[in-house]
């Protein structure tokens, strides 16, 4: 029997010990206070971070009282004033402490509940029930402006780690009573809390049941991120069927447009459902321009994913399969340049751009000023010298760096890493089949495509089904009061 | 009220089962037959096929034949059954082969069409599995992208019509124009294909779903006419005559600039994008029956089993452009269309005659 086995399986007996323990009511608090303070203790493992204050009173004789708390959860000025002074005056009953909310306590798992949230836990000799008081202040960082979503115009406020600072924050936008919470607890090992928020009368019911039954049914251990409530919801593996946001005005727009948003403790990403892939290439920034200018900036960046999933395949293509389909001078001068290069043409596009794409992951892990200089030497030094050298032509370079440029049109992460996907898928296709295999291949996406819905809605709607008036804000962005006049049209 | 796919999408899918053929092909065979008299000749086949749709749609009661042969033909519906998804069988194989003349004959000369036509079937698995929802919306993305390109591929067009070559016919043979339209008829005619969609908009009415089905029909014939004038007029009708895709030749005549010489470029990925979509609709059709049939498989199986089968003979039967022609005209208009007009009009006349005799 290997032995290794043993403090792991010891430790598992634990945690169900724990929990049955809990079910069964048997992890009643002792009612000697400083047994029960051991028992607390020893529930969560004896922990260096948890304090225990011991306060005798010294008006009253035989007056001790017990605080357990976590130092850096609670706010200290709320400790001294609001519990330990009011402690200090031997108070007769739990009404006397005058805090509020004070939620009384009388078992194990409910006082190590309570220390999580960051509340004190209140134990006063004589008195029969321990008490939680909320003193929380967890540390956060300040409201900033996501670095992923920023905008020239329009609000610079980015949701933070906090659940209800979040709310708040989505709060300022939609000053109505018709805001609706519905709180969700979800990981075995964390106890997230997990919100998903809708507005009444606005959120199709269907929308809500939707997200409602997936969430409920989650079957996930542990929760760190909000990607992992997105992966857990199903859909395709390749296609993002969620919306990721870090702007309460995106995710206030969001709700407006009748979708629903899932809020998660201890991420500032929340999840707008349904998404559709207009959705997705839409720019919180589009709303803050001028019509014309969010249309063209719009039309750029769907014409942004055609060419930097198709370039470099319609490169591969033209040189290998189907020359004769580009123009002559421009052929030869390709041709030209390329006599020195050791290798064809599908393998020296893919090296290029698994270069690039290097570059790119190292531009982003590396911090700050040094991931500006892995970029700049990748791109400007390593092209140069791979041109000089004869290694890659300069066509090659031109026709991935512009597939690069236009990624970056993309303002969605997840969209984005898909277009670099289907680039890859792309480009063996095209030298085996040309022009052919690139069109068949585009069909095969659009295939898998249109089969995916999230929420009843269509992900390539409103295109695929075609929704007349629909175009009118994910092509293009018209006027408000246009948008208005076709809705009145249409219905 | 669940609507599996809405009326317009039902008028777009039925014109997308005929599209691709009248967009390439069949200008070049009209012209071949009729010369000087293939506008007429595309008149013609319009009001023909206008006249054959509007029998076969109201034979079918807006009902597709899946319920049709089952509840006209009693006990012999299986047989009817067959006989109709065999003889769409044959339609597949000339769309094949129509697509792989269009590759050999001038457009993708060095890919092999067989390779062509495995990448072609894997589409056509993937596309046709995602159902009839699937299918409508594809078609809805299709129908947007031509629209697209086919006024950037039009109205440059527009500016290479010479009047000169709008020569007056003479009526000196009524027959070319007879022998011109019988092809194209057989085509337009393929609301036969179409009325097989009919399941999925069944909780529409009736009488609203042939007006769809026919309105898709008409669209295909208004673009048959339309094109047949426009390379009339560009290539004049002895030069489109000698053709198999004048359409194609009129497109690469389009001189914007010495930078932008191939403007076939535009054209060539659209064909190839709708023939794709034209292969799904059929093969989901063909592939709903068999699957009903046997009572077994799914899908994209059949859709992979039926791809195979039809392909090979397409890919390795057939060596040349003429045989294929040859054997399109042969297949299809003299043996698969006939009986397909005759399923339906004997289902549409079994089932009035039943009905009077319950009544």
């Amino acid at each position: 029997m290997n032995l290794d086995v043993v403090p792991e399986l010891h430790g598992k007996i634990k945690v169900l010990q724990s929990y049955i323990g809990s079910w069964l009511s048997l992890d009643t608090l002792d009612p000697e206070k400083s047994i029960a303070v051991k028992q607390i203790s020893h529930a969560l493992g004896d922990p260096p971070d948890l304090a225990h204050r011991q306060i005798i009173s010294p008006g009253s004789e035989g007056f001790t009282a017990h605080l357990l708390f976590f130092s850096s959860g609670v706010d200290d000025q709320l400790l001294t004033q609001g519990i330990i002074s009011p402690l200090l005056k031997s108070p007769k009953s739990p009404q006397d402490l005058m805090l509020a909310p004070l939620s009384s306590l009388d078992s194990v798992t409910k006082a190590t509940d309570a220390l999580l949230d960051y509340k004190v836990v209140i134990g006063v000799e004589g008195w029969s029930d321990w008490y939680a008081a909320d003193a929380s202040k967890p540390p956060h960082r300040a409201i900033v402006e996501p670095s992923n979503a920023k905008v020239t115009h329009g609000p610079h406020e980015g949701f933070v780690e906090d659940l209800e600072t979040n709310m708040i924050l989505l709060r300022k936008y939609l000053r109505t009573p018709f805001v609706r919470i519905e709180k969700v607890t979800l990981g075995f090992w964390t106890h997230t809390a997990v919100w998903l928020v809708y507005l009444e009368g606005k959120t199709p019911t269907t929308v809500v049941r939707w997200v409602r039954h997936r969430l409920y049914k989650m079957p996930l251990q542990g929760l760190v991120d909000s990607s992992r409530i997105a992966m857990a919801m199903g859909g395709p593996v390749v296609i993002p069927s969620l919306q990721y946001s870090e702007r309460p005005d995106q995710v206030a727009a969001g709700l407006l447009a009748g979708r629903a948003a899932i809020l998660m403790n201890g991420t500032p990403s929340v999840l707008l459902a349904p998404a559709r892939l207009s959705d997705l290439m839409t720019s919180p920034g589009d709303y803050y321009q001028l019509p014309v200018t969010a249309s063209m900036t719009r039309l750029l960046r769907y014409g942004g994913l055609v060419v930097t999933t198709t370039l470099p395949a319609l490169y591969v293509a033209a040189l290998t399969v189907n020359p004769s389909f580009i123009p002559l001078p421009l052929y030869l001068t390709t041709i030209r340049t390329r006599l020195s290069i050791p290798f064809p043409a599908i393998i020296e596009t893919i090296l290029m751009l698994l270069v690039v794409d290097m570059v790119q992951e190292a531009g982003l892990i590396m911090p700050g000023v040094l991931g500006q200089t892995v970029t700049v030497f990748g791109t400007l030094i390593l092209g140069d010298a791979a041109i000089k050298s004869g290694i890659v032509s300069a066509p090659t370079l031109i026709t991935v760096t512009i597939a690069m440029l236009a990624q970056f049109l993309i303002p969605d992460a997840n969209v984005s890493s898909l277009a670099r996907l289907i680039r890859y898928a792309l480009i063996p296709v095209a030298a085996i089949f040309g022009f052919a295999g690139i069109v068949s291949g585009w069909m095969m996406l659009l295939g898998m495509a249109v089969r995916v819905s999230t929420a009843n809605a269509p992900y390539l709607s409103p295109l695929a089904p075609i929704r007349p008036g629909g175009w009118r804000d994910t092509l293009l962005r018209l006027p408000t009061n246009k948008r208005q006049a076709s809705a009145r049209n249409s219905s | 009220m669940k609507h599996y796919v809405s009326l317009r999408q039902l008028r777009l899918m039925q014109m997308m089962a005929i599209l691709p053929t009248t967009l390439v092909f069949l200008p070049g065979q009209i012209f071949a037959q009729s010369r000087s008299g293939a506008f007429y000749a595309a008149l013609l086949a319009a009001v023909l096929a206008y006249a054959i749709n509007i029998a076969v749609i109201k034979s079918a009661h807006g009902a597709s034949p899946f319920r049709l042969f089952k509840i006209s033909w009693g006990k012999l519906g299986i047989w009817a059954y067959s006989a109709y998804t065999l003889c769409l069988l044959l339609g597949i194989i000339s769309i094949w082969n129509e697509l792989f003349t269009f590759l050999q004959a001038s457009v993708l000369p060095r890919t092999p069409p067989w390779g062509v036509g495995l990448l072609i079937w894997a589409v056509t698995a993937v596309v046709a599995g995602g159902d009839i929802s699937g299918l409508a919306r594809m078609t809805d993305l299709l129908t947007i992208g031509s629209v697209i390109l086919g006024l950037v591929v039009l109205l440059p067009l527009l500016g290479y019509i010479r009047m000169d070559n709008f020569v007056p016919w003479t009526p000196s043979s009524l027959g070319s124009i007879w022998q011109g339209s019988l092809l194209p008829v057989t085509f337009l005619g393929e609301s036969v294909v179409g009325i097989a969609f009919n399941d999925s908009v069944r909780e529409h009415d009736p009488r609203r779903r042939q007006r769809a089905l026919l309105q898709g029909t008409c669209i295909s014939a208004a673009v048959l006419v339309g094109l047949v004038a426009l390379i009339w007029g560009i290539l004049g009708s002895s030069l489109a005559g000698e053709e198999n895709f004048p359409i194609l030749e009129a497109i690469r005549d389009i001189r914007l600039s010495p930078f932008l010489s191939r403007f076939d470029i535009v054209f060539v990925p659209l064909w190839l994008a709708l023939i794709e979509m034209k292969l799904a609709l059929w093969f989901y059709i063909v592939v709903r029956a068999t699957k009903r049939i046997f009572r077994w498989g799914t899908l994209t199986t059949w859709t992979a089993i039926l791809g195979a089968v039809t392909l090979a003979p397409s890919s390795f039967a057939f060596p040349s452009v003429a045989s294929r022609v040859e054997y399109l005209k042969q297949t299809w208009m003299t043996i698969a269309f006939p009986i397909l007009i005759i399923l339906v009009l004997s289902s549409g006349l079994m089932g009035h005659l039943r009905k009077g005799h319950h009544e």
